[in-house]
């Protein structure tokens, strides 16, 4: 019971989160490059999303990121969408990005590693991160609809 | 309690020195079943960094997990230093080189597959060339029914690998290169011991291979193969794909011959561990499904002896959507056959081989055929649909050959599955969803011997009848970004033999469902999720879930059904 509770405390209290990512964190790009966050970090505000070709919702979500990514890519906001499709299936996510032309960057993490580090759990995940690296929104999930708070919140951190 | 210690102390000292930063994430599920499916599983998932160091710890509470053993206490833990030139890591780590050929270290906990080492890795990277050094040792439980004490939902089997290697990889304009070398020590216990053996095996692997990756223009390209000198096995995989307009064209090949192994033995990797090694998670070249029911008849690659390959075509078509037509064939290099030995006893032998994917049953081919269409409608109602056409000699029983005769034995699973999925949004915030799926299985041993005169191919069913029709219908409704609620309803004709003999507990769903849908081969369940806070979803499960194979990523297993209970989940960032 006790354990229990204590768990409902933890969950209650991400009311409250406040991550701050690494900056010399280092992604894997879907060409094979490896690159900092500092360098998208530098330049503004950042979204990241994870996903996985084999989750519906994240394919749905992913229509609407490229939008916002051709919207505020004049306010020096990027987005970065990585995969955590295992090597098993990382032919697929070349190809479904490279068809669909999608204006973000895609990258790839197949051992979850990144996904784990920056507390993802469910798919998809998105985090909104600030020019200082810190997560401003979270957010677990896709239903449609969350694409009206998504951009809501990317503006007010571009007003900032 | 040293380890304990020794976390509580890393906490205190990196609150005191203030500039740290704290995060975590907690999952956490309970579920209880009137077929004692029970569980109670808790992780909690702790980040820390300080400038250019990290720290992650993961603790675990379960007892007992939905699927995996027993655990109560640090699961897992790393340090790292990552600076702009050098990286080094210390504890679990979980790498891949060699698209999985060399190695793929995954820790899927849906599938309770963790192939992670205990060690330390160190790099260096400049623009030209990123070089690594791994060593570690990997301790992973599987479940097996070639060792003792099989269980559905504990493994029963560890093997012990002990892994040294180093990576060199090379930027060259549009061109990545990478050479891996691999040194593995084996050491497993053997799972039944005979009278004068010794109690372990152990073998030594050097694996070693290359990776190329070439991107220029509209072609993406990469290819990878790694041999293990000691065993003469060895690996090729290689994929391309063409972008021109609105169309794109893929090809995938795989070429895995590790080891040579009768149908008998096929799977049994506990005795026979001279082949493919635990960790290599390679790519299955077959198209990933989201469907439940083509999840549930997924085609098992044998790492050890199996080529193939894939292609796909897709069209972009307006209002985001798209056409997609896969096609995937495999079959293993080597049709077997029964022999008589000297002492009369038959015994399994090569007969063929074969260098291009077979579709003759002795080469236990596979191949599935599938298109999809998706898109938009007036903006408002998303499609998919899709169908699916599936073979696969999933094992082969008897073959003898006589002068002018044949008699076998063989399983065959064919399929035609239809999923469609759709979502029609009301307005901004709400939305009906509706996923339907229909299935025509056939699965059942044929057999043959032609050695009595006018016989003719038998077939027997797996099932009670002939052909299994498999219905599952869920219809959804969500209000973002709070809360989603969806009834799903999986329904059957007929049930596999060794499952219908299980007795049912039938929830008040089926039985008010009962005149349509016969309850005692029908599960169905309620689903509601919340979203409390943004990072923070919780989860109510009621009612029964169908037994079957549960597959993440390409990797599959048997999880019992889950019959008249409930399941409660927590997942939240904090």
């Amino acid at each position: 019971m006790y354990k229990y509770l204590f768990l409902a405390l933890i969950a209650i209290s991400s009311e409250s989160y406040s991550q701050k990512v690494q900056t010399s964190l280092r992604l894997n790009r879907i060409d094979g490059k490896k690159i900092q966050l500092k360098k998208y970090l530098d330049s503004g505000p950042i979204l990241i999303n994870f996903w996985a070709t084999w989750c519906g919702p994240c394919k749905k979500e992913m229509i609407h990121l490229d939008r916002f990514s051709r919207q505020f890519k004049k306010n020096d906001f990027s987005i970065l969408s990585i995969s955590i499709d295992t090597h098993r299936s990382l032919s697929e996510v070349k190809r479904y990005v490279r068809s669909k032309k999608y204006d973000f960057e895609v990258f790839i993490d197949p051992n979850q590693q990144i996904f784990k580090r920056l507390n993802g759990n469910i798919m998809p995940t998105n985090l909104l991160i600030d020019k200082n690296g810190q997560v401003v929104w979270m957010h677990y999930g896709y239903m449609p609809g969350d694409e009206v708070v998504m951009e809501q919140e990317i503006a007010r951190l571009l007003k900032k | 309690m040293i380890k304990f210690i020794f976390i509580l102390f890393f906490v205190v000292v990196n609150i005191l020195t203030a500039q740290v930063n704290f995060s975590g994430s907690l999952v956490s599920s309970f579920g209880k079943s009137k077929n004692s499916f029970n569980f109670f599983e808790n992780r909690i998932n702790i980040n820390s960094d300080w400038n250019n160091w990290t720290a992650w710890f993961e603790m675990e509470h379960s007892n007992p997990p939905e699927l995996g053993r027993k655990i109560i206490g640090l699961r897992k833990m790393r340090f790292e230093y990552q600076s702009n030139r050098f990286a080094f890591k210390l504890g679990n780590i979980y790498e891949y080189w060699g698209n999985g050929l060399i190695f793929n270290m995954l820790d899927d906990q849906s599938i309770d597959l963790d192939t992670g080492v205990k060690g330390a890795l160190i790099s260096y990277a400049n623009d030209f060339v990123n070089l690594e050094y791994l060593y570690g040792k990997q301790r992973s439980w599987r479940s097996t029914i070639h060792a003792p004490e099989f269980d559905e939902r504990i493994p029963n089997y560890r093997t012990n690998y002990t892994l040294n290697g180093a990576k060199a990889s090379f930027d060259i304009s549009d061109i990545l290169y990478d050479f891996y070398l691999l040194d593995v020590n084996n050491k497993d216990l053997k799972p039944i011991i005979m009278p004068n053996e010794n109690i372990s095996n152990e073998l030594n692997s050097l694996l070693y291979g290359h990776s190329i990756n070439y991107s220029f223009r509209n072609i993406d390209s990469d290819y990878h193969y790694v041999t293990n000198v000691e065993k003469d096995g060895s690996g090729h995989n290689f994929n391309s794909h063409i972008f021109l307009n609105d169309l794109s064209f893929s090809l995938s090949v795989k070429d895995y011959f590790f080891n040579k192994l009768s149908p008998y033995d096929r799977w049994d990797h506990i005795n026979n561990p001279d082949g493919v090694l635990f960790f290599q998670q390679m790519p299955t070249v077959n198209k990933t499904h989201s469907s439940l029911y083509l999840n549930r008849i997924t085609h098992q690659t044998d790492y050890n002896d199996e080529l193939g390959l894939s292609i796909t075509i897709e069209k972009q078509n307006a209002n985001n959507g798209s056409f997609i037509f896969n096609y995937s064939q495999s079959s293993r290099h080597t049709e077997w056959e029964n022999r008589l030995n000297q002492s009369a006893v038959l015994e399994w032998g090569i007969k063929k081989y074969t260098k291009l994917p077979s579709l003759e049953w002795q080469f236990n081919p596979f191949k599935e055929l599938y298109f999809e269409i998706n898109g938009y409608y007036r903006s408002k109602l998303f499609y998919q649909i899709s169908y699916t056409d599936s073979y696969d000699v999933t094992d082969i029983f008897s073959s003898i050959y006589a002068q002018s005769s044949h008699a076998y034995s063989y399983e065959a699973v064919e399929a035609r599955t239809l999923p469609v999925l759709l979502t029609y949004e009301l307005n901004a915030i709400n939305s009906i969803n509706a996923q339907l799926e229909y299935q025509i299985l056939k699965k059942g041993i044929y057999s043959l011997n032609s050695a009595i005169q006018n016989a003719s191919e038998n077939f027997g069913s797996s099932f009670s009848e002939n052909i299994q029709t498999n219905k599952f219908v869920s219809i959804g409704f969500s209000k973002s970004p709070k809360w989603s609620i969806s009834l799903n309803i999986d329904n059957t004709n007929t049930e596999d033999i060794l499952i219908l003999e299980k007795k049912r507990n039938n929830n008040f769903i089926e039985t008010l469902l009962n005149p349509v849908f016969d309850k005692s081969l029908t599960w169905s369940n309620i689903d509601i999720v919340l979203n409390v806070f943004n990072s923070t979803q919780l989860s109510f499960t009621y009612g029964s879930q169908r037994g079957g194979v549960l597959c993440s990523n390409g990797i599959c297993r048997y999880v019992q059904s889950f019959e008249n209970g409930f399941k409660f989940g927590i997942t939240a960032a904090f």
